[in-house]
């Protein structure tokens, strides 16, 4: 197996406050990587590490074997990194359809002066464009609402929106913030299916933050923890569920000494 | 039945309606005044494509009006070029001053940004006023010449209506093509949320530069325009009470809406025209103003998006009432099961 991402030592202060201290991680292709901590652990802050919104203080970035550590956002999604956000994130007064267009908006090329112009080449981009959006929508059955303001849809099928859009920017590694936010439990069921789905056959390499062990769990090939910005245990879900620092980060000391 | 439409667009019913006006309207002081409103649908439209399509909050439309007009009355008046040239220069001016204030501010968000803007928009008026070499300071550029095409001299109103007709169809193709296509979709997904923006992969801070220096260009050219039309160019042409005008225009027509700038300009811009009989006389001048202000209050509280709310969709007017005039029920029926089979 190949290694897609890998982060040497990665670290991002805040001025006085380590949010992410010597991270080493790495995501082989093919595989879903799950990244769990209690609130505050430093998780979304490695995500935007990775995707270019914060510089990192120290540490590296390396893609596909290429470093990426300083590369500014639009570049990052084109050499193949897209992410969804833990808080819904779409654009709400655009329709579905230009909410994923706006996904493939590295994938395209068309400026203002073309715009101006309509040259046939750029007409014929737009259209095929649009044809993959639609192709998008359709594999997450939002095919017939394309045209639907996106705010107007239930919660749910916002988050396949965004999914949609995320799918659109056509990247190999899938960034999932927390998707299960704000899901019950059948739903984050269905959500389980879906990211395993998203993984085998659209064969998308995926990291995963969770909060949630029910969807965590049974789609991680392995899972990393955090805690304090620090990682503290790497394994298959068994090891690290096992695990006595794991259980410590969670639920305290005293609920160790309380088992024993 | 084929030949007779069930619906049409709203944007031909306007235009035919439009090239009709200086044939209805007899008055040269209403034709005046609607040259006026034309002028601010224009700039509506300018100020819209940055704050309703992209997002950033701009106060200092005068800035670019002012700088577009002084570039192309000075171009006109020391180097007798032509109007078409000075229109296009004034456009390429407000352009550039465009990407030299929008590089520097836009950065900020929000209301900081609306302060430099607003600042902007004084230094131009300072600038113009004490740059007396140049500009002849508070007195103004007089003389400035007419446009001429084919050897037709432009004077009176009438030409300028259509001129002007012109410039705002040419200001709402450009806008409409821009804001379907790869480029405004990125600076609606600004404007909605840039750090998910961002994410996309769209350089936010590139479009929002981008759509402010388009904006400055339509304000440029509307400026050049607005000094052939009075021949009379200064540093009060254009001032801050200008810009908060038409931010108003924009606020009640609908922030982000493609047509809403007729509403919004048209309405706004006519309100003191028609209260003018009511107040005359000092002191109740300012009243004018006030009842302005009121009516805004009215329109926001009723309908809070603004007159036509924010839609880029095409707005169809239904003609089924007049199709029954041509065309018998019995013969659409027919032509539906024709269709079916």
């Amino acid at each position: 197996m190949t290694e897609l991402l890998r982060t040497e030592q990665v670290t991002k202060a805040f001025g006085g406050l380590v949010a992410v201290n010597d991270v080493d991680m790495m995501i082989e292709e093919g595989k879903i990587l799950g990244l769990i901590g209690p609130n505050g652990a430093g998780k979304t802050t490695l995500f935007n590490c990775i995707t270019g919104v914060y510089p990192i203080t120290s540490g590296e970035i390396y893609f596909k074997g290429e470093r990426i550590t300083h590369l500014k956002q639009p570049l990052i999604v084109r050499k193949g990194l897209c992410r969804t956000f833990q808080e819904l994130r779409i654009f709400k007064n655009l329709t579905v359809l230009q909410n994923v267009l706006i996904g493939m908006h590295t994938r395209c090329k068309g400026n203002v002066v073309d715009a101006l112009l309509g040259l046939p080449g750029t007409m014929i981009e737009e259209k095929r464009a649009k044809e993959k959006a639609i192709h998008y929508l359709d594999l997450l059955g939002l095919a017939d609402r394309a045209d639907y303001k996106a705010s107007s849809l239930p919660y749910a099928d916002q988050r396949r929106v965004e999914v949609a859009r995320a799918l659109a920017a056509e990247p190999e590694l899938l960034l999932l913030d927390e998707p299960s936010a704000g899901m019950n439990i059948s739903e984050s069921h269905t959500l389980t299916d879906f990211i395993k789905w998203l993984n085998v056959e659209l064969k998308k390499t995926i990291l995963l933050i969770e909060h949630n062990m029910r969807v965590v769990m049974p789609v991680a090939d392995r899972v990393v923890v955090l805690n304090m910005g620090k990682k503290i245990t790497e394994g298959t879900p068994g090891q690290v569920q096992g695990s006595t620092e794991v259980i410590e980060a969670y639920l305290g000391r005293d609920y160790i000494a309380q088992q024993m | 039945m084929k030949w007779f439409p069930r619906k049409v667009n709203l944007k031909w019913i306007l235009f035919f309606a439009s090239l009709l006006v200086p044939v209805v309207v007899r008055s040269p002081f209403v034709l005046h005044v609607i040259i006026l409103l034309g002028i601010y649908v224009v700039l509506t439209d300018a100020l819209n494509f940055v704050t309703g399509f992209a997002g950033q909050l701009a106060l200092g439309v005068a800035a670019f009006v002012t700088i577009g007009g002084y570039t192309g009355a000075l171009l006109m008046l020391n180097n007798h070029w032509g109007f078409w040239m000075a229109l296009l220069a004034g456009g390429v001016a407000g352009f550039i001053s465009g990407l030299v204030l929008g590089v520097l501010s836009l950065r900020l968000r929000g209301d900081y940004l609306g302060m430099v803007t607003l600042g902007f928009s004084e230094i131009i008026r300072i600038v113009a006023i004490n740059l007396v070499g140049v500009t002849r300071g508070p007195m103004g550029l007089p003389g400035i010449p007419r446009p001429q095409i084919f050897g037709y001299l432009f004077h009176g109103d009438v030409p300028y209506y259509y001129l002007l007709l012109a410039l705002i169809i040419f200001t709402h193709v450009t806008i409409e093509r821009m804001l379907f296509s790869r480029f405004g979709r990125a600076c609606l997904a600004v404007r909605d949320d840039e750090s998910a923006a961002a994410a996309m992969g769209v350089e936010a801070y590139q479009y929002k530069v981008l759509a402010f220096c388009i904006s400055s260009a339509y304000a440029g050219l509307a400026g050049v325009f607005y000094a052939s039309w009075t021949t009379l160019f200064s540093p009060d042409s254009f001032q801050l009470v200008d810009s908060i005008m038409i931010s108003i225009m924009n606020t009640l027509g609908g922030i982000g809406s493609l047509l809403g700038t007729f509403p919004g300009a048209i309405v706004i811009g006519a309100l003191p025209e028609i209260f003018r009989p009511f107040t005359t006389g000092a002191g109740v001048a300012s009243l004018r103003l006030a009842l302005v202000g009121l009516f805004m209050v009215i329109v926001l509280n009723i309908r809070p998006q603004g007159m036509a709310s924010m839609s880029i969709d095409p707005v169809y007017i239904s003609l089924e009432p007049i199709r029954r005039l041509f065309v018998r029920e019995e013969e659409d029926v027919k032509e539906n099961k024709e269709e079916m089979q």
